[in-house]
């Protein structure tokens, strides 16, 4: 700044009390100030003190309001008397009213004046513009004081104590530097499954629709589906650190998807054990496997772009809850639309009972992938139990259990609405979609 | 007598400052167990390996500060999870308010509810094992912090945090917090210690503070960096947002205060450190500033062979006075200011030459900055040559420490006639301290501990003023009987204050003293009739409790292998 001769002495102008003293000086009107100042130059403390020694006033953040009177207090005039000697224009920083500063520092008698602020602490203030307007407190500030290599002695050539002093001074007349506003990471919105987790996840439902078309090879098919299942769940937004057992639950639900009311059928007495009538629901199911990774990873961008915007917990919670239900409702229509176009390909096909399965697991693996496997496990292992319970009805004497296709569609869907209660409840909490 | 030594990031980690001291400090006390209690900061330092301990070391416990807590141990019961979470309700809005502080909440009272806070989050640790973590991570901490945040009073920044940094600051925290989670206060582990020394501020001290509350062990504090401080210029360069900015270093500044107000005895390592313990709250009776202690044998050679010097007069004849730096290249080091010094110096003295002795650069920075003086270096300076026909030479040079001209760091400071420290800013001035045992004179940066390091055995001129730094060094050069004697001087200084031998017989009188002052009362606290047994562990009974082979003569004065 000092390099600047316009600049300083368009500061010191600014710094120049209004003249207080007896004999009023000629007035030299200076030109307007043309260089322009970093905004924290523009709101010095020294400035508003009609005469020395109020500087420590204007330290404090106190003086804030006097602002727009400063302004208009200091006048744009330069005393050029004799008697007014440039450096006991200089507002002191410190509190020794009627004490003349005999000039900046130790400066030798003889040695040329290098012609500075008057206020020897705005120049550390331009110095550390970017540090200082970006603390959070004094302490910050006296930490990257030193850190640039500002010590006790300096504060002291500034009339501090020490670096603490110097840095509360600093952290009370530097503005803070504007906060940007957060916002929502735009580019996590964009979910895309790469070619090979796009392949996984379609994996299972070719195999299935694959096993539909030749019942010969059903047994390998499978095996294979089984496999590609676990293989296109280790990846993608459907991954999970552990499962808390749920992968058991989640076989037996699908193997009661694909034979369980047929095996109702056949141990009611009510006909034959039939085991091709399940495929065409299933492969719909399977299918699904894909859109249901897109639609979790959508919410899960989603649910955490909004962190960062939400100025609180609750405003989080709301912002979540539509998204959720966008998703699960996303996912609902998804699979429904699915198993009609294998009811249409198939001739007919079971629609209740693997819609609320589907919309079951889904929800139980968004729980478990957001941090609630144990919940997750709990609802999937209920739907199990009620599902072999029914079995057991069935297979007692009496034949007293419903159709399988209603057991399955009645069970799953109680399961379900009762985890999509819960998901409402935790998912709409912050701490389930911290990032790992 | 066994110390529990609480340490972070260093010892025992072969990567990881202060883990040379606290290597030293251990094999100096050969006589006492150690249990070392290790906090690992990154996964950079697990990844370096470990020290060999020697066989004083009783056992190494470890825990890491970074990653994912340990999975959660399996859940009571419904009901006993809601009590834990109620408990840990309560205890972590004690903390919460006194991190956001407010209006309402004065200094004192601040720290009245940080430790409130914390010791009811170490009783929660200890009756449900392995549940603190989830907690600290899962929604009731974050519902606090934000009530908190919300209070009454509380700083604007912290008015409007977000969910964000709620997030960020409760993963941090958890990260800092996990000591209370260890399982270190059973009468076996830090029950059995009967002093606990944390050998860093900050997080290291959490099992102190645990093991005084819950075993009675005296804790020292020491700290030859300021942990508070360094966490603020961490988190600063790390670019966390302000509020967690704000809420951390809270964090860090009360664990300093209440493990200063717990602590027996506090020793800094140099009088900058001492007014930041003193800033946070430490008590001055019970602070005892401790140098780091150097090895000296490394320069001993050097130091002799200059001492040996400046008798015979040989410093007189010299055709090339050569300033010497010796250091890690870096831009605090301010090795700018040294080139425009030594660029005055060769306008007064045509033969001067500056010899610039590196560590091998660790990392980018480093390495960019060493490359762009040695641009600078050339363009100040133009090689020259002694006559038409030899091959011309520049007469600054940068050699790294190992490379043939200085194999060993003796030998680069023994290679200047003056070595110049021109730090912009510095801590505890190692390399200054090691000129110092070759006997070299010096001319220094008033930064850091500088003066209080160099007393009146060197030059001292301001930062960043490389006219006072040249005229200096002149006066050095051309005064070589000066030279010497401060080269002396220092030596002497240095072998008095800042050797292992003084820095480990501080330490050995440290334990003593508060081993005497604060006996660990040890169960039973009755004997058969009922009376109670005072001075049954007399500061006696734990003195040296075995033979420990002493060496026959002073490290320092062991002469260094020479190389084949």
């Amino acid at each position: 700044m000092s390099a600047d001769p316009t600049a300083t002495e368009a500061l010191l102008t600014r710094l120049t009390p209004a003249p207080a003293f007896d004999d009023p000086p000629t007035l030299v009107p200076i030109p307007d100030p043309a260089p322009p100042r970093p905004p924290g130059a523009e709101r010095g403390a020294g400035t508003d003190a009609p005469g020395p020694g109020a500087g420590t006033a204007a330290a404090s953040p106190g003086s804030e309001p006097a602002a727009p009177a400063r302004t208009a207090a200091a006048p744009r005039h330069r005393p050029a008397g004799p008697g007014h000697p440039a450096p006991a224009l200089g507002a002191e920083s410190i509190s020794q009213p009627g004490r003349v500063p005999a000039g900046l520092g130790a400066a030798p008698a003889g040695a040329p004046r290098r012609r500075g602020p008057a206020d020897p602490v705005r120049a550390v203030m331009h110095r550390h513009q970017a540090m200082v307007a970006g603390a959070v407190d004094a302490w910050e500030i006296a930490a990257g004081l030193e850190a640039y290599g500002v010590n006790d002695g300096e504060a002291r050539r500034l009339r501090h104590r020490d670096v603490f002093g110097l840095a509360e001074e600093l952290f009370a007349r530097v503005p803070r530097a504007v906060r940007v506003a957060a916002v929502g990471e735009r580019g996590a919105r964009r979910v895309r499954l790469g070619g090979r987790a796009t392949a996984l996840h379609l994996l299972p439902g070719a195999g299935c629709v694959l096993a539909a078309g030749l019942p010969v090879a059903a047994a390998p098919v499978a095996v294979v589906v089984a496999v590609a299942l676990w293989a296109a769940l280790r990846g993608g937004p459907l991954r999970i650190a552990h499962g808390a057992g749920a992968a058991l639950w989640t076989y037996g639900l699908l193997g009661f998807a694909l034979y369980g009311p047929q095996a109702v059928t056949a141990l009611g007495g009510r006909g034959r054990f039939d085991t091709g009538a399940g495929t065409a629901g299933f492969a719909a199911l399977a299918l699904s496997l894909a859109p249901a990774a897109v639609l979790a990873g959508w919410f899960a961008a989603a649910a955490r772009a909004q962190l960062a915007p939400s100025h609180g917990l609750a405003d989080f919670a709301d912002a979540v809850r539509p998204r959720l239900a966008a998703a699960l409702a996303g996912y609902a229509a998804v699979l429904v639309a699915l198993l009609l176009l294998a009811a249409a390909m198939a001739g007919s096909a079971p629609l209740a009972g693997p819609a609320a399965l589907g919309v079951l697991l889904f929800t139980a693996r968004l729980l478990a992938v957001h941090g609630h496997p144990a919940s997750a496990a709990a609802g999937l292992a209920a739907a199990c139990a009620a599902e072999a319970l029914t079995l057991v009805l069935a297979a007692a004497p009496g034949h007293l259990a419903p159709s399988g296709g209603t057991a399955e569609a009645a069970v799953c869907g109680a399961a379900a609405a009762v985890l999509a209660a819960q998901a409402f409840r935790l998912l709409a909490r912050a701490a389930a979609h911290r990032r790992h | 007598m066994r110390i529990g030594l609480l340490t972070e990031g260093g010892y025992p980690y072969a990567r990881g400052e202060g883990g040379a001291w606290c290597d030293r400090l251990v094999r100096g006390l050969a006589h006492h167990d150690f249990d070392v209690y290790a906090l690992s900061r990154s996964p950079r330092t697990d990844s370096a390996g470990e020290v060999e301990t020697p066989p004083q070391v009783r056992r190494v416990r470890h825990e890491r500060l970074w990653g994912e807590p340990a999975p959660e141990a399996p859940r009571a019961g419904r009901s006993a999870a809601k009590a834990q979470r109620a408990a840990f309700r309560t205890a972590f809005r004690d903390l919460a308010a006194a991190l956001a502080g407010g209006a309402a909440v004065g200094q004192a009272e601040r720290a009245d509810r940080f430790a409130t806070g914390l010791y009811a989050l170490a009783d929660l640790a200890v009756d449900a094992p392995g549940a603190l973590p989830a907690l600290l991570r899962g929604d009731d901490a974050l519902a606090e912090l934000e009530a908190a945040c919300r209070a009454p009073g509380v700083r604007p920044v912290l008015g409007d945090i977000v969910v964000t940094e709620l997030l960020i600051t409760a993963d941090l925290l958890e990260r800092q917090l996990r000591p209370l989670s260890a399982p270190w206060y059973g009468p076996e582990e830090l029950g059995a210690a009967d002093v606990c020394h944390a050998v860093s501020g900050g997080t290291a001290t959490l099992p102190g503070l645990l093991g005084k509350r819950f075993c009675g062990a005296p804790l020292i504090v020491t700290e030859y960096t300021v942990r508070a401080r360094e966490a603020l210029l961490a988190h600063r360069a790390a670019g966390l947002p302000p509020a967690v900015r704000v809420l951390l270093g809270d964090h860090y500044r009360l664990l300093a205060g209440e493990s200063y107000r717990q602590a027996a005895l506090i020793t800094p390592g140099s009088t900058h450190v001492r007014r930041w313990q003193e800033r946070c709250g430490a008590p001055r009776e019970r602070m005892r500033t401790i140098h780091p202690g150097i090895d000296a044998g490394r320069f001993a050679g050097a130091g002799a062979a200059a001492e040996a010097a400046a008798q015979a007069d040989e410093q007189a004849a010299h055709s090339d006075p050569t300033v010497a730096w010796v250091g890690r290249a870096d831009p605090a080091k301010d090795l700018i200011a040294l080139l425009h010094a030594f660029h005055a110096i060769r306008g007064e003295e045509p033969q001067a030459r500056l010899r610039i002795f590196h560590l091998r650069a660790a990392d980018e920075r480093s390495s960019g900055y060493l490359d762009h003086c040695r641009t600078l270096a050339a363009q100040l300076f133009p090689d020259e040559a002694a006559d038409a026909h030899a091959v011309g030479e520049n007469p600054v040079s940068f050699e790294e420490i190992g490379s043939p001209g200085a194999p060993e760091p003796a030998d680069a400071y023994a290679a200047g006639d003056v070595v110049v420290l021109s730090s912009g800013a510095e801590g505890f001035p190692l390399s200054l301290v090691e000129a110092m045992f070759c006997g070299r004179p010096t001319v220094s940066t008033d930064v850091g501990a500088v003066r209080e390091v160099i007393g009146g055995t060197g030059l001292v001129v301001p930062p960043r003023n490389p006219k006072a730094l040249a005229d200096a060094a002149l006066d050095l050069l051309r005064g070589p009987e000066r030279a010497a004697r401060l080269g002396a001087a220092a030596r002497e200084r240095a072998l008095a204050l800042f050797t292992v031998a003084t820095c480990v017989d501080a330490f050995r009188d440290s334990y003593l003293d508060v081993v005497a002052h604060h006996p660990v009362r040890r169960l039973p606290l009755l004997d058969a009739q009922g009376a109670p047994r005072p001075f049954t562990t007399p500061a006696e009974s734990l003195s040296p409790s075995r033979l420990a082979p002493t060496p026959s003569h002073p490290s320092w004065t062991r002469i260094p292998a020479t190389r084949p």
